[in-house]
């Protein structure tokens, strides 16, 4: 398992941080790719408190670069926040398959 | 690198400008803020702040200032609750709002002096940051779930389906925008049934720079608001995004004044589109088609009637579009200069060197037309009097531009006025009248501070407690009122509470025991009062931490006359007290009257002139000040005689003239020898050996290099009604004005 996990703060004040994480992360899902069948990079979202919409930006530039691997961002127990964001900003195709492991879009 | 240079420089220039910016807005946060605890939740109010809050992260974030934007962002998140209407102000959170209007204040004022900042500042700040998001969070948790869909009121009347298409810039997250808020703003105005982000437009991972914004949405909205309301929700970010706003079921007459009402945007193609009265497929096919038919024939149809008989646009709303391009092309230059006649900024250096200059043009001017006079030769004098006609006209206007209103230092007290009366436990209304009274920038600076210790007086020593207002059958809330109105040339201040007043014994006893004044002697009442102006008076005695700072009154009254003012003090026991403080308008210039005694002039301000009774009979009782009683249209008049008054010696001439002067509700006359007319007076400061002459105020320069001194008429008025007090001391400057005055012969 990925221990990915989002800050409490995702705002444009920590993207910055959270930038090299993210690209980690990916670089993990990547090695996974090589060798496996599709597979999703699952990211904790519970403890996001605070978030904007370039939090949410970063999470679909994530998203947006896990595609061309056929992978999908999967967002665990968002939090309430993190789901009114998504969803005020049109981008609850983040949310797909964050309650049950579901498919992407 | 050397953009990085020019930019440096860039913000070097203007930083300035932004602190100034940025010190108004948070003035006017702390001013609705305070209004808004007499009626909180009042909507108009709730958004002000926010623009406020917000211009300032904006700005902010324009110039680099990380930690203001930081912290400005917190304060915004609660007013943004405090909008939606999640959470009511109470008295707590308006103090909490307050507090970190302050913070934001030092952090200004540290961007500005670019010191770092002590560690117990910072630490305050991280504790109000943190009180800040316990507010705001708390209440986050407890929005209801915004998915859930609210019963659509479409039925109600108004609604309407608006097209909203928005791309943000690539800069607007640094310069503070949050497309998320404003969405959430949105929101607020009505529903957004659907919305559409352009996922695919944000880049890949890969060498992405996540603080560079790439959101771009499409949705829509319904709502009853009109088009300028949902453009106000882009307000700020209006440099930061591209916003088309369409409304599908508008009439064509909607569209030709949505295209009258259009900012500049010159293509008539982006202005049918722009205002949703075609799509953009059909403008490009439009546009394919004007280019085919050119094609064919060589010459292009014009697009209008293309677009006209393709999309089955009405005729009214392309002459429109055409009609506001055509303006535009004619009047690109011409336009700006009428959207923008707002205010420019000017230094105010800058402004007071004109007014040095303008002194000088003026006694220049006045020496000219005198040479001209004596020439005798008419063309000249009448071209001089031309020139000190337009003289006139500029200095008024120029004076005119350093006056403010008054209202804006009053209003900074309404802060002290709320933190003090809570401190002491008091319960005190600030009431503002004449807060549009103008006077002089400079006057208005230097007046601050004597004004705060005055106010902070009444608070601490006038006002009583709840308790012992109504014992004394009076309401609990106790009332402070700044007062504010011209007379007769000068600006009148008074301070009034309804407090306890000022008990003339108990300052006596004080007066004694400083030896002020010598022990049983009593003076008259008045006489007392102003006691508590003396140097020496104030005491360590009751020391609180408000008013008894070691600052006394004594410092306030040379603050005062500093300016050229005066201050006086009138009480009831039991009632309160009021202290008038009479400044003069400005500092620089004004209209004067020249007067003549013997071989010296003086002058009077003009607006303390009432009228003048010319060359009458010299009247012979005077009494042993030179004083005297004149009737004026049946009522008598005093008259003061400045030739015994001052001690000049020059002979009295056999007729004389009485100029009426009016001094606060008092009129009096003077006794001249000859009237010498209007006359601009740039006042010049009185030397120090001079200081102490009593009755004027100034000292001016004639045409001829003359020297005349300016009376001050309240001044001269209580000089020459004092002398009738038997129990004070002759006029001890009477030697003194002789003395200077006779040097210019």
């Amino acid at each position: 398992m990925n221990a990915a996990r989002l800050p409490a703060e995702l705002t444009i004040y920590t993207v910055g941080e959270l930038y090299p994480h993210c690209l980690e992360w990916l670089s993990r899902a990547g090695s996974f790719v090589s060798g496996q069948a599709p597979e999703e990079l699952r990211v904790d979202a519970a403890a996001v408190a605070e978030v904007d919409a370039a939090g949410v930006q970063l999470l679909l530039s994530l998203a947006n670069a896990l595609r061309p691997h056929a992978q999908s961002l999967v967002l665990d127990h968002p939090s309430p926040a993190l789901a009114r964001a998504c969803s005020a900003l049109g981008a609850s195709t983040l949310l797909d398959g964050s309650a049950a492991k579901g498919t992407a879009e | 690198m050397n953009q990085a240079e020019s930019d440096e420089s860039f913000i070097a220039e203007v930083l300035p400008v932004f602190i100034g910016e940025a010190n108004e807005q948070i003035e006017a946060l702390e001013q609705l803020l305070l209004q808004l605890e007499g009626e909180p939740g009042d909507r108009d109010l709730l958004d002000a702040l926010f623009r406020c809050a917000h211009t300032i992260k904006g700005s902010a974030g324009l110039f680099g200032l990380d930690e203001v934007v930081r912290f400005t962002h917190h304060v915004e998140t609660l007013l943004d609750h405090l909008r939606e209407g999640s959470l009511v102000l109470t008295p707590e959170l308006g103090s909490l709002l307050l507090e970190s209007n302050d913070q934001i204040r030092v952090l200004i004022s540290a961007a500005q002096h670019e010191h770092d900042e002590p560690v117990e500042t910072a630490d305050a700040r991280a504790a109000i940051v943190r009180r800040l998001r316990e507010a705001s969070g708390e209440t986050a948790e407890s929005i209801g779930d915004p998915g859930a869909p609210e019963a659509p009121l479409a039925a109600a009347a108004g609604i309407r389906r608006w097209h909203v298409s928005v791309q943000f810039t690539g800069d607007a997250f640094r310069h503070g925008m949050d497309p998320l808020a404003i969405l959430n703003y949105l929101r607020g105005l009505g529903e957004i049934p659907n919305i559409l982000c352009d996922t695919l437009a944000v880049p890949a991972l890969d060498g992405f720079d996540p603080e560079h914004c790439h959101l771009a949405f499409g949705f829509s909205l319904d709502t009853a608001a009109t088009r300028t309301e949902i453009e106000r929700a882009f307000e700020f970010a209006r440099d930061d995004c591209v916003l088309r706003l369409i409304e599908p079921d508008a009439r064509p007459r909607d569209f030709v004044a949505l295209i009258d009402a259009m900012p500049d945007n010159p293509r008539l193609g982006d202005i049918l589109v722009a205002v949703g009265a075609i799509t953009r497929a059909q403008l490009s096919r439009g546009l394919h088609d004007q280019a085919e038919a050119a094609e064919g024939t060589g010459k292009a149809p014009p697009l209008g009637a293309l677009l006209q008989s393709s999309t089955g646009l009405s005729a009214n709303v392309v002459a429109a579009a055409l009609k506001k391009q055509q303006r535009q092309r004619e009047g690109t230059s011409g336009s700006g200069l009428s959207e923008d006649n707002g205010f420019i900024r000017v230094q105010a250096d800058r402004l007071d060197e004109v007014i040095n200059l303008l002194g000088e043009l003026v006694i220049a001017g006045a020496g000219a037309s005198l040479l001209a006079r004596q020439t005798r030769q008419r063309g000249l004098i009448e071209a001089n009097q031309q020139i000190t006609r337009l003289i006139e006209g500029i200095r008024n206007s120029t004076l005119q531009l350093r006056m403010v209103p008054i209202g804006e230092t009053f209003a900074r007290f309404r802060r002290v006025v709320r933190d003090t009366a809570a401190e002491l436990g008091k319960d005190v209304v600030l009431e503002i009248v004449g807060g549009e009274t103008e006077l002089d920038k400079a006057v208005v600076e230097r007046i601050a501070d004597p004004l705060m210790h005055l106010v902070r007086n009444a608070l601490d020593h006038g006002l009583e407690t709840p308790q012992q207002r109504l014992a004394a059958g009076k309401p609990a809330q106790g009332r402070l009122t700044l007062n504010a109105c011209h007379e007769s040339g000068n600006i009148l201040i008074r301070i009034i509470d309804d407090g306890r007043g000022i008990q003339s014994q108990k300052v006596l006893e004080r007066a004694w025991d400083r030896g002020l004044v010598e022990k049983g002697v009593v003076p008259p009442e008045a006489e007392i009062l102003k006691l508590i102006f003396e140097a020496g008076f104030s005491t360590a005695e009751k020391v609180t931490n408000l008013s008894g700072r070691g600052v006394g009154m004594d410092v306030v009254r040379r603050n005062v006359e500093a300016l050229r003012g005066s201050v006086a003090i009138s009480s009831e026991v039991g009632k309160g007290s009021c202290i008038e403080i009479r400044l003069p308008l400005t500092l620089a210039i004004i209209d004067g009257f020249l007067i003549g005694v013997g071989p010296s002039k003086f002058i009077f301000p003009l607006d303390a002139v009432v009228e003048v009774i010319a060359n009458r009979q010299t009247t012979t009782a005077l009494d042993a000040q030179g004083r005297s009683c004149v009737e004026l249209r049946g009522q008598m008049l005093p008259v003061v005689d400045l030739r015994m008054l001052y001690a000049l010696d020059s002979p009295r001439p056999e007729r004389s003239s009485v100029v009426v002067i009016r001094a606060g509700t008092r009129r009096y006359g003077v006794m001249v020898d000859v009237l010498l007319g209007q006359h601009q007076t740039v006042i010049k400061p009185l030397g120090l050996m001079l200081r102490s002459l009593r009755g004027v105020s100034g000292s001016s320069i004639l045409g001829t290099g003359e020297v005349a001194l300016i009376f001050d008429a309240a001044a001269l008025g209580q000089l020459a009604s004092q002398s009738r007090n038997p129990s004070s001391k002759p006029i001890r400057t009477a030697g003194h004005a002789s003395e200077t005055v006779t040097p210019h012969r």
